[in-house]
């Protein structure tokens, strides 16, 4: 009994080396990113540096994002954001992180925790937002199904719960922006930081599948399980 | 003098509980019913709960609600949401409710200064972007403070 308890304390003190240990090793700067862009305006849909996966049963999805400020130029109003995501299908999405945008008021460049949540919404998902946390600092963003809603939680507090809920069929955790004249969060020499990304199904959380991309212009690395770096190459 | 027997003050009492009882489930029933029928008071029918609003009632062209105190007037909270946001222009609806800012916390009595939204943006998950054009953003204003909560827009 004693013994066990000795190596339960003992497991709690490593934990929490490993967590001071690669918490560190997340840089905190605040400083804006200097970026050249050579690669013109082009209004996309959306380019991301992403870990997707498709998981049956899968109901929670989590990580420690750095909060990160990206040049915006805001050639595309739709905004960049780095974000953890559930989903099911075209119409069906619930995704909860930080965006630079203009998307609350065209002209008006802000940042802010945005909860979105869409269930055949017909074009009008609901957005919840709440002042941004300061930049440099490493947010816990979490999505968690419930029957009734989808649970929104930052630094492991309940935000909001958003109905109607959809069964969700996998994740998604990303970095995005909708322009090539917008900064891909992190630069050269401050990457944005993801750690402890996780999905949780059949009764416990799992490291969540590496991030990556197909476009030339962003860079990404994953350095532990379910921890991810980004960077824009023509930002430092 | 006429002496009522106990029988006949209990038959008057049970008598006296049904009919309460009865008005009661009456007027809860018909609460329920008017409740479930009240259009939004959002333009665009946005369901209160999804941005976790409760008692919401549209003032923008009547008198406050009865019984509020607010001790931010109107005009100042208008000002204070507008100046949080960015918006220049005047808000299309003001709504007296109760809305906590996070859900581990308890409810407060707010202004929603409802603004016009412009613009549209691409939204939803990978490869499936959607093209939304939102209706509105409100801005939570704690009627005693006049602290910004937080905001939502659909």
């Amino acid at each position: 009994m004693e013994l066990n308890a000795h190596y339960a304390s003992a497991r709690r003190l490593a934990l929490s080396v490993v967590m001071v240990v690669t918490l560190s090793t997340m840089a905190t700067g605040s400083a804006l990113a200097s970026c050249s862009f050579n690669r013109g305006v082009d209004h996309f849909t959306a380019h991301r540096v992403i870990a997707v996966q498709t998981v049956s049963g899968v109901t929670k999805v989590k990580s420690t994002i750095s909060e990160y400020d990206p040049v915006y130029t805001a050639a595309n109003t739709t905004g960049t954001n780095s974000t953890v995501l559930l989903s099911n299908s075209t119409s069906t999405w619930a995704q909860f992180g930080w965006f630079k945008s203009q998307i609350i008021t065209p002209g008006v460049t802000a940042r802010n925790s945005i909860a979105q949540m869409c269930n055949n919404c017909g074009g009008h998902p609901v957005n919840n937002w709440w002042p941004a946390q300061p930049i440099g600092n490493q947010t816990i963003y979490e999505v968690d199904y419930g029957a009734t809603g989808f649970g929104f939680y930052r630094n492991g507090q309940l935000l909001i719960t958003v109905g109607p809920s959809f069964v969700p069929s996998n994740y998604q955790i990303f970095s995005e922006t909708h322009d090539l004249q917008d900064q891909m969060p992190g630069g050269t020499v401050l990457n944005e930081f993801f750690r402890f990304s996780q999905y949780f199904s059949a009764g416990g959380w799992h490291n969540a599948t590496p991030i990556g991309t197909t476009e030339p212009y962003y860079g990404y690395n994953n350095p532990l399980g379910g921890g991810y770096d980004v960077w824009d190459k023509s930002c430092t | 003098m006429h002496v009522r027997g106990p029988e006949v003050i209990l038959r008057r009492a049970l008598v006296a509980l049904a009919i309460g009882a009865a008005a009661t489930a009456i007027w809860v029933v018909g609460t329920l019913a008017a409740d479930a029928t009240k259009p939004s008071p959002f333009v665009g029918a946005l369901d209160p709960s999804q941005v976790m609003v409760s008692a919401p009632v549209d003032v923008t062209n009547g008198p406050n609600v009865p019984g509020s105190h607010p001790q931010v007037g109107r005009d100042e909270a208008i000002k204070i949401a507008a100046d949080y946001i960015g918006a220049t222009e005047s808000p299309l609806q003001l709504v007296q409710a109760l809305a906590p800012r996070i859900a581990a916390e308890p409810p407060r009595s707010v202004w929603i200064v409802v603004f016009k939204a412009y613009g549209s943006v691409y939204v939803g998950p990978a490869g499936q972007q959607q093209l939304w054009q939102p209706i509105a953003n409100g801005v939570l204003v704690d009627d005693q403070t006049g602290e910004v909560l937080r905001g939502f827009e659909y």
